[in-house]
């Protein structure tokens, strides 16, 4: 029995010896940068130096001195190892013992140092491997760029050439063999890579991930293209372990960004999001985790960083997750090519602090290259780099427009835009907004109130069109109800039948409740008193 | 045309359907998202101030004897399901509490002369059951910093069960019924004096997320001590360990 209960001791003692033990990461923050000597002509890409004149953005930022090299050096000589050195956040994660912390503590230029632990979640679901195109495949692979207006922005030889796209990925296997991304190195397209979890240059190992979601940006299979961006440039980093680990890679991710920046992205483009493994929904603010605030200070730094909305709609959590609730990035929701509306797994908004989210939406299922072939993958994972290749022919499209301009443009190419609503966005990008100056729509509508409810009834000339043309999508009335307190109370999509675009039961309004309705481009919002 | 077959089908399926609840709801909403209600719910979720869930656990007894009287073999098991509250002191310290049905099977190992069940008569199987119903608590430990999940953690705790339906199984080697071509028959022995129907339980369990590993010790003996029987000699205590799996959700 002795030996029994030794074991048990033992069992319990192995499962939780890797906490009590101690070492464990941490964040590390110092005090200042002093002694610190930077000159921004050696640190940053030509292509960096001009997108932060474009910004009006001071090329002495001290948020790109480097640490101080003491400082680090210090650090290193008491810690186990150190990971990542962040200068936008004059910090360091390092791995360390609990009698180790407490000497960093002593040290009088280390200002804070937090715990930092958790997990991550690739965004994307369902994959379906196939060998060869099946008849859905192919037809969702010619809607996924046709449903952004593709043939607009190649009528005008826009690919993409001369932007510079960053992919955040767990790996990018098999890229560099693939026929799909054979124009890729032809066209020395891929003009940096970076293993941040090994330390080395090679990204084409690791998860396959990258390689689908790569592939939504810049693939071809058979010619025809995957993504808007097929002649972009490409920053390809490789900032998470395999499905199996599970620490965080949120310093992975900063680290990345800082390298992506200084390498001269217009672009950051990531399918990766944080969730309940370390935070609460309170959490999801845009201020909270360190990965949202990365994103927020790429951006602050000229980028234009795009982020999956994540795929927990139909989870206890529901909500986006981190970096996806920084009010700097675009949180690209998904929708179901089939139906034209919300994927059941789509992440919804709005943020903690109450910011509309997410800005936009794309398909939620894909057809994508895998290491093994073309095959059709769901999840948000694969809206968010549709969209950048997107935005990647927006840039192109409008070289002179500075951060603010491109963040307000692609929100604006938006098809419902200025309507939104907290799963859809501002909808589906369109070319056509990008290019041209909106055209004002067509009325396709009224708003009628009747006793019990409010009608929203459309012209009798379009009643019976309720398909969009260019990409066979079913069209559909969306209306939203808003609170006097400005917040989104209630939102839906309504199929119209006949001249009936939708019934909105006055039971679910209250005096002084705006209703916004949308149908077919054009946008209308009616008071309820 | 972006439409195939399949995709028509869903959506004739899907208008069919439209077209039904449109009669029922005279409006044609096909998704819908009351956000108010949302917002005012309270949070939910497995690091929240309250969480509750369901249990599922198995365990093994294992085969290790009081006294070489009394061997139990690997199937003697025991089975719980039931459900779970947990209160959140603070990230790291929880308390909880239990109600659950268990199914305790003690299994008489055979192949010992020594049994002291059935002396000198080696039977098929030889078992035990206690049909439990009862509750109990646990404090909790998690380790690490995490969001709202279960996370890493160690409960120790204990369960106090009553036995409302006891009784013992014996299925025969020599079963008369077994020669002549039929099932076998069984001899089910119930209202057992000797049995204690009161049982209780310390426990340890290390979980990692919804998963744990459960062990248990049975602070309770299972043979009343003042009833005797088989010849004037009580019964010898059978093993008192358990370790099974344990799922919380």
């Amino acid at each position: 029995m002795k030996g029994l209960v030794a074991s048990l001791l033992c069992v319990l003692s192995f499962f939780t010896a890797s906490d009590l033990k101690a070492q464990d990461r941490y964040w590390v923050e110092f005090s200042d940068k002093s002694g610190s000597e930077y000159n921004p002509i050696e640190y940053l890409n030509p292509s960096a130096i001009e997108r932060r004149i474009k910004n009006n953005l001071n090329l002495n930022d001290s948020t790109d001195f480097p640490v101080n090299v003491e400082y680090v050096e210090k650090v290193q000589s008491i810690v186990d190892s150190v990971r990542v050195v962040s200068r936008w956040f004059n910090a360091l994660s390092c791995h360390a013992t609990d009698s180790q912390i407490d000497k960093l503590k002593d040290l009088p230029f280390v200002t804070d140092i937090t715990p930092f632990q958790s997990s991550r979640k690739q965004i994307s679901r369902f994959p379906q491997k196939s060998m060869s195109m099946s008849m859905r495949e192919r037809s969702v692979l010619k809607a996924q760029t046709e449903i952004m207006q593709a043939e607009r922005f190649q009528m005008m030889d826009i690919y993409g050439q001369g932007v510079k796209v960053a992919v955040f990925d767990v790996g990018f296997k098999s890229v560099d063999e693939r026929e799909e991304f054979k124009h890729l190195f032809h066209n020395d397209q891929v003009i940096g890579t970076w293993d941040f979890v090994g330390n080395s240059p090679r990204v084409y190992h690791g998860g396959t991930h990258g390689t689908s979601v790569l592939s939504c940006i810049a693939g071809m299979i058979d010619s025809i293209p995957v993504g808007l961006a097929t002649k972009a440039d490409f920053l390809l980093a490789r900032t998470e372990r395999n499905l199996l680990e599970l620490k965080s890679e949120e310093d992975f991710w900063l680290a990345a960004a800082e390298w992506a920046d200084q390498n001269g992205a217009h672009i950051i483009s990531s399918s990766l999001g944080y969730t309940k493994q370390r935070y609460f929904w309170e959490d999801m603010d845009g201020q909270t985790s360190l990965v949202s605030r990365a994103a927020n200070m790429a951006a602050s730094k000229g980028i234009i960083v795009l982020n999956s909305a994540g795929n927990d709609g139909d989870s206890d959590w529901e909500y986006l997750g981190a970096p996806a609730d920084a009010d700097s990035v675009l949180a690209i929701g998904g929708i179901d090519p089939w139906t034209g509306f919300t994927t059941v797994f789509s992440s919804f908004g709005p943020t903690a602090d109450e910011r509309q989210k997410p800005n936009l939406t794309m398909f939620g299922h894909a057809t994508t290259v895998s290491p093994k072939g073309v095959e059709m993958a769901a999840g948000t994972s694969f809206s968010c780099p549709l969209v950048a290749g997107f935005a990647a022919c927006a840039i192109q499209a409008n070289p002179d427009l500075n951060w603010e301009q491109l963040f307000e443009l692609l929100e604006m190419s938006g098809n419902m835009y200025p309507y939104a609503d907290l799963v859809h966005g501002y909808g589906i990008p369109r070319a056509e907004r990008v290019l041209d100056p909106i055209a004002k729509a067509e009325k396709t509508f009224r708003i009628e109130s009747l006793s019990n409810s409010l009608l929203v009834k459309l012209n009798d000339s379009i009643a019976e069109d309720h398909v969009h043309k260019e990409a066979s999508l079913p069209l559909y009335v969306f209306y939203k109800i808003v609170g006097k307190d400005s917040l989104i109370k209630y939102f839906a999509v309504s199929w119209p039948e006949g001249n009936t675009g939708a019934r909105i039961s006055k039971a679910r309004l209250e005096q002084g409740d705006v209703v916004h309705v949308f149908y077919k481009g054009y946008y209308e919002i009616y008071t309820y008193n | 045309m972006f439409f195939t077959k399949v995709t028509m089908r869903y959506i004739l399926i899907t208008s069919f359907f439209f077209c039904f609840a449109a009669s029922c709801l005279a409006q044609n909403t096909i998704f819908e998202r009351d956000v108010a209600s949302k917002r005012n719910r309270a949070q939910t979720g497995e690091n929240t101030k309250m969480h509750t869930g369901v249990i599922l656990s198995y365990g093994r007894i294992l085969p290790v004897a009081e006294a070489d009287s009394g061997k139990v073999d690997l199937r003697s098991s025991i089975l719980s399901y039931g459900f779970y509250g947990k209160r959140r002191i603070n990230n790291t310290f929880s308390f909880g509490w239990i109600i659950e049905y268990s199914r305790m099977s003690y299994s008489i190992a055979q192949d010992t002369l020594e049994n002291k069940f059935t002396p000198g008569i080696e039977h098929e199987s030889d078992r035990f059951n206690w049909n439990l119903i009862g509750g109990g608590g646990f404090f909790r430990t998690n380790f690490g910093k995490r969001g709202n999940v279960l996370g890493k953690h160690l409960d120790i705790g204990g369960n106090v069960m009553y036995g409302f339906a006891v009784k013992r199984v014996i299925s025969r080697k020599d079963d008369p019924s077994v020669a002549m071509g039929s099932e076998q028959q069984q001899n089910v022995y119930k209202r057992l004096k000797f049995i204690n129907r009161f049982q209780y339980d310390a426990f340890a369990r290390i979980g990692l997320g919804n998963f744990g590993v459960i062990g248990r010790y049975r602070l309770s003996d299972l043979w009343k001590s003042h009833e005797s029987v088989n010849n004037n000699e009580s019964f010898p205590e059978l093993s008192r360990f358990t370790v099974g799996i344990d799922l919380r959700l």
